[in-house]
């Protein structure tokens, strides 16, 4: 059977020697291939503790015997982009996130335009906006680079025991950090921007109220979501660690 | 964190109790329980955190790349079994 891809966005429509349209194979071919491109697009850019389900979503695509079908199960493999989840061990890679500098860049510059502000600031209204925004951000640099500086001690995801037992000890660590008197350093800095941005943005009711709802909603997850999320992951590493205490006895 | 009992949860929890043993595809999951990928996947997300599904990549032979697989564990068996599945003689 020959069949000539034509070009989907023309009108025009050849038949085969069977008789069927050549450009409804053409449809056809290009929603395949869209979907195919769909899913590939989902597991690039998904958290580096879903891509093993994104890439299994995606296989998926090749037994799937309908195009509109194969569409229909692209589009909703999308949702699994909105799952941010870090690497478990089990995955057995590294767990880098992409565009890790984006927020240190960020700070960087958020914290030399805020001091330029304040130091150029004539009032001082101004200058107290602009030195609560620099301190958040200064405080914040402080917490990431202490976080990085134990990060320097991973071992290799090879070694995966030990790999599993610095995962524990950072989350252990992280947990610790929630129940001191350290839990609020992070809503502390996250209201000092806010207020110091609200502030600066005052004649602009819109935009105080937009930033101190985001505000609100970066307290809510440092406070309700963040230690539940350590504890559950606490629970399936400690999981992980007897299950291969019990493998080696 | 415990299972959330959804009617979608418990028609893939119910195709898994079937058969223990036997491995799934996620689109054989999709076709038995009328679930779309954006439905089921994120329940069988949730089940590995729990600990109750594992999941394993199948080596195909005909150059194919490997389709993941899943799979209740024995936890999620038989903690689960009595919730999902009536009348089932143990």
């Amino acid at each position: 059977m020959a069949i000539s891809r034509t070009n989907p966005f023309t009108s025009r429509a050849w038949t085969n020697d069977r008789g069927s349209s050549i450009c409804e194979s053409g449809w056809r071919i290009e929603i395949r291939r869209f979907a195919v491109r769909l899913s590939a697009w989902v597991v690039r850019w998904s958290s580096p503790g879903c891509k093993d389900w994104a890439q299994g979503l995606s296989r998926e695509i090749e037994y799937i015997e309908g195009d509109w079908a194969a569409l229909v199960w692209s589009i909703g493999s999308t949702r699994i982009l909105l799952d941010r989840r870090r690497s478990l061990p089990t995955v057995n890679r590294d767990a880098v996130a992409p565009l890790w500098w984006i927020f240190p860049m960020i700070a960087a510059t958020q914290i030399l335009s805020s001091v330029m502000d304040a130091w150029k600031a004539h009032s001082v209204h101004d200058r107290a906006a602009a030195s609560l925004i620099a301190a958040g951000w200064v405080c914040w640099a402080a917490l990431s680079i202490d976080d990085w500086f134990w990060q320097r001690d991973k071992p290799p995801v090879s070694d995966i025991q030990a790999f599993r037992l610095f995962v524990r000890a950072t989350l252990e660590r992280r947990l610790r950090h929630y129940r001191s008197e350290r839990r609020w350093l992070s809503p502390l800095i996250a209201v000092s921007i806010c207020a110091g941005f609200v502030m600066k943005f005052e004649a602009n009711v819109i935009a105080a109220v937009v930033i101190a709802a985001g505000g609100a909603l970066v307290l809510w997850m440092l406070f309700l979501d963040m230690p539940e999320e350590i504890r559950q992951r606490l629970t399936h590493i400690n999981r992980l660690i007897s299950e291969d205490a019990n493998a080696v006895k | 964190m415990k299972l959330r009992r959804s009617p979608q949860t418990a028609l893939v929890m119910a195709e898994f109790l079937q058969d223990k043993d036997e491995w799934k595809y996620g689109y054989q999951l999709s076709r038995s329980t009328g679930l779309r990928s954006g439905t089921l996947y994120p329940i069988l997300i949730r089940l590995a955190a729990l600990g109750l599904l594992e999941t394993s990549w199948e080596a195909t032979s005909e150059g194919r790349p490997p389709r993941h697989l899943y799979k209740l564990t024995q936890d999620g068996y038989f903690t689960h079994k009595p919730f999902y599945v009536k009348g089932m003689d143990e």
